[in-house]
């Protein structure tokens, strides 16, 4: 797994290359948990070439929202796949974090 | 004057002093006309007599009447020994108007009671003429009936001993019929039993892998008992063992087999069988009952499912009678739980049933343990239903277990550690790329083995134990589905049994745990925990 972090003006955008499991997921969470101690308040979860995703990874957008609402920040994940869609929706975590289809709009939607 | 004379008696055994007592009585009762006072004399004389004769071979008994005017004024009896003296001391009686003594080596007893002598006639004939012919009589008529005793009991005995012998014969041939080689290989297990009981029953069961591809069964009970019962159970035997050789189809081979029973059942005795044949490379399983108990079809995470569809009548009974027959699907693990009467029939001291339903509650809670344990345990728990009363009927149980024991397509061993997994998931990913398995579906198993395999990790890490774990994969026919089995042997664990999170609460309240499990969950068709050999086992369906 591979984590690439770009900016967008003030929008940190973490783009995951590979699959976030129970080994990998906590390297995910270190990194988007260094960027809201650093005070980055804009975080953008890009899941386009994550290939699936356990619970581990809701662990990591479950810290990452607590996170980031102490400081009045945004979260959003987004171009997650159809495997990944659906354990968003079986657990919940697509009413309670935001989540957007489309890399552009979830940029826009900052 | 002669008629006036008592006979002499003569007493060698007990049964003349009963005869005489007899006599004495009713000739007393005439001459005294004092019930009372004749039985009293009546019964010391006999218990006199009684003993005399212990020391004495034989005594006689001489009466002698003392006549004054119109009156008998004495009566004396007198009881001697004609070759030894009358020794013994008398008894200490006091009877009233009786005076007993020994006197010149003879027992002399007086009866000093006055009545008048025109009764004596009466009572001379009636102790002299009526008890001689009496005696005849009762001599003629004990005679025949120990005569007719002796043969009733000769009758008897022979009768029961026939009865026991022919009941043994049946018995004999009923026990070398049942066969015991049960058999048990990779796809296959079978065990037995029949208890018989001492008098009725004619159950029989029987069993034959034909052609390596079926097991046939057959649980049967045939109506009556000792020989004849025997040889129609024989006969059915042998026949449907001969038909099934060649014939796959139950309904067809119970058809055949009743035809011909029905054409030479002269008896009218008739058959209840439950006929099985299955597939042992397929879990094809047919079967049809004619008349019987209806069997159960036991698995491990549902409840059993009673076969209750009728094939047709009692085997014999109805000549042509085309039987028909049901088929059904068994999958891996299922147990066929056949059995006769005599197992729901079984009565207690108290002539309660043993029942369908506690025999229902029975095989589901012991459905897991080995086919040998199940089928001693219905016969163990029968039989403490039915201590203390005889047992009615013969008890006969038989079990069958399938199962598809292919090996895995997919094995690993490997410790209960993330080095190891992340190992793990790489191979998966290979064998499910090989076997061009779409990617969502590697995905998804993918992400059933990590909740699953992480749990196991998480829980060893706790323990501190060195937990191995085991999986095994199984690819379904046409891609149809997967099949994993998960096996490790740390502390007992059941997944399952961890409440479904609540999946409405906000970000802030929201505990992490337990997500895992219901994400499997949601992405299997079925998924079982059990816990066997010290080994926590899940295993698990994905439908493709």
């Amino acid at each position: 797994m591979e984590i690439e972090v770009t900016n967008v003006k003030d929008i940190f955008v973490v783009h995951v290359n590979g699959f976030m499991d129970a080994s990998t997921s906590p390297i995910v969470e270190k990194e988007v948990l260094k960027l809201i101690d650093e005070g980055k308040t804009k975080l953008l979860l890009n899941l386009k070439d994550v290939s699936y995703m356990s619970s581990s990874g809701l662990r990591v957008f479950l810290a990452a929202s607590k996170s980031i609402k102490a400081v009045q920040g945004k979260f959003i994940v987004c171009e997650a796949n159809d495997v990944v869609q659906e354990i968003l929706k079986i657990s919940g975590f697509d009413l309670i974090i935001e989540v957007q289809d489309k890399y552009e709009e979830a940029i826009l939607s900052f | 004057m002669m008629d006036q004379e008592f006979s002499r008696q003569q007493i060698a055994s007990e049964q003349d002093v009963v005869n005489l007592r007899k006599k004495i009585y009713q000739a007393f009762l005439i001459c005294f006309d004092d019930n009372s006072f004749s039985v009293k004399v009546t019964t010391m004389l006999s218990s006199l007599l009684k003993k005399m004769i212990i020391d004495h071979q034989q005594v006689y008994l001489d009466t002698e009447i003392i006549i004054a005017g119109d009156y008998v004024k004495l009566v004396k009896i007198r009881v001697f020994d004609p070759f030894y003296a009358i020794a013994k001391e008398i008894p200490d009686i006091y009877l009233h108007h009786v005076e007993l003594a020994i006197k010149d080596d003879l027992l002399e007893i007086v009866i000093d009671k006055m009545f008048p002598v025109e009764r004596l006639e009466d009572a001379v004939v009636t102790f002299n003429e009526r008890s001689r012919d009496e005696l005849l009589f009762e001599l003629q008529s004990k005679n025949k009936d120990l005569l007719e005793s002796y043969e009733n009991l000769k009758k008897a005995k022979d009768n029961s001993a026939r009865m026991e012998s022919e009941l043994a014969v049946g018995r004999n041939i009923q026990m070398s019929m049942l066969p015991t080689d049960f058999p048990t290989n990779d796809n296959v297990d079978l065990h037995a039993k029949l208890v018989p009981a001492r008098e009725v029953g004619g159950d029989f069961y029987d069993f034959q892998i034909i052609d390596d591809n079926y097991l046939y069964f057959v649980v049967g009970d045939v109506s009556g008992k000792g020989v004849p019962a025997a040889l129609l159970m024989a006969m059915t035997k042998s026949l449907l063992r001969s038909v099934a050789i060649t014939e796959h189809s139950t309904s067809q081979i119970i058809t055949h087999v009743n035809t011909e029973i029905a054409k030479e059942n002269k008896n009218n005795m008739f058959v209840t069988i439950f006929l099985g044949l299955l597939n042992i490379k397929t879990g094809e399983f047919t079967y049809t009952n004619a008349g019987h108990n209806p069997s159960y079809i036991l698995s491990e995470d549902s409840k059993p499912v009673k076969l209750t569809e009728r094939h047709g009548p009692v085997v014999g009974a109805l000549e042509g009678f085309e039987y028909s027959e049901s088929t059904l699907q068994l999958t891996s693990g299922q147990l066929i739980f056949a059995y006769t009467d005599g197992v729901t029939e079984a009565q207690n001291t108290q002539r309660e049933l043993y029942s369908d339903e506690k025999l229902l509650k029975l095989i589901e809670t012991i459905k897991g343990q080995s086919l040998i344990s199940i089928v001693d345990t219905v016969i163990q728990e029968v039989g403490l239903h039915e201590k203390g009363s005889e047992q009615a009927d013969d008890i006969t149980v038989l079990s069958v277990k399938y199962s598809k024991k292919s090996d895995p397509d997919f094995f690993l061993q490997f410790k209960a550690n993330y080095n190891d997994k992340e190992e793990l998931t790489s191979q998966l990913q290979s064998f499910f790329l090989d076997n061009k398995y779409n990617v969502t579906v590697i995905q998804k198993v993918q992400i059933i083995m990590d909740e699953l395999i992480s749990n196991i990790i998480n829980y060893a890490t706790v323990e501190e134990k060195n937990t191995d774990i085991q999986l095994n994969v199984f690819l379904l026919e046409n891609k149809s589905g997967i099949k994993i089995q998960l096996l490790d042997n740390g502390i007992p664990f059941n997944p399952l049994e961890k409440e479904a999170p609540d999946i409405s609460l906000p970000v802030e309240s929201r505990p992490i745990g337990g997500l895992g499990i219901h994400i499997v969950k949601s992405l299997v068709s079925t998924i079982t925990y059990a816990r066997n050999d010290s080994q926590n086992k899940i295993t698990l369906l994905l439908k493709v």
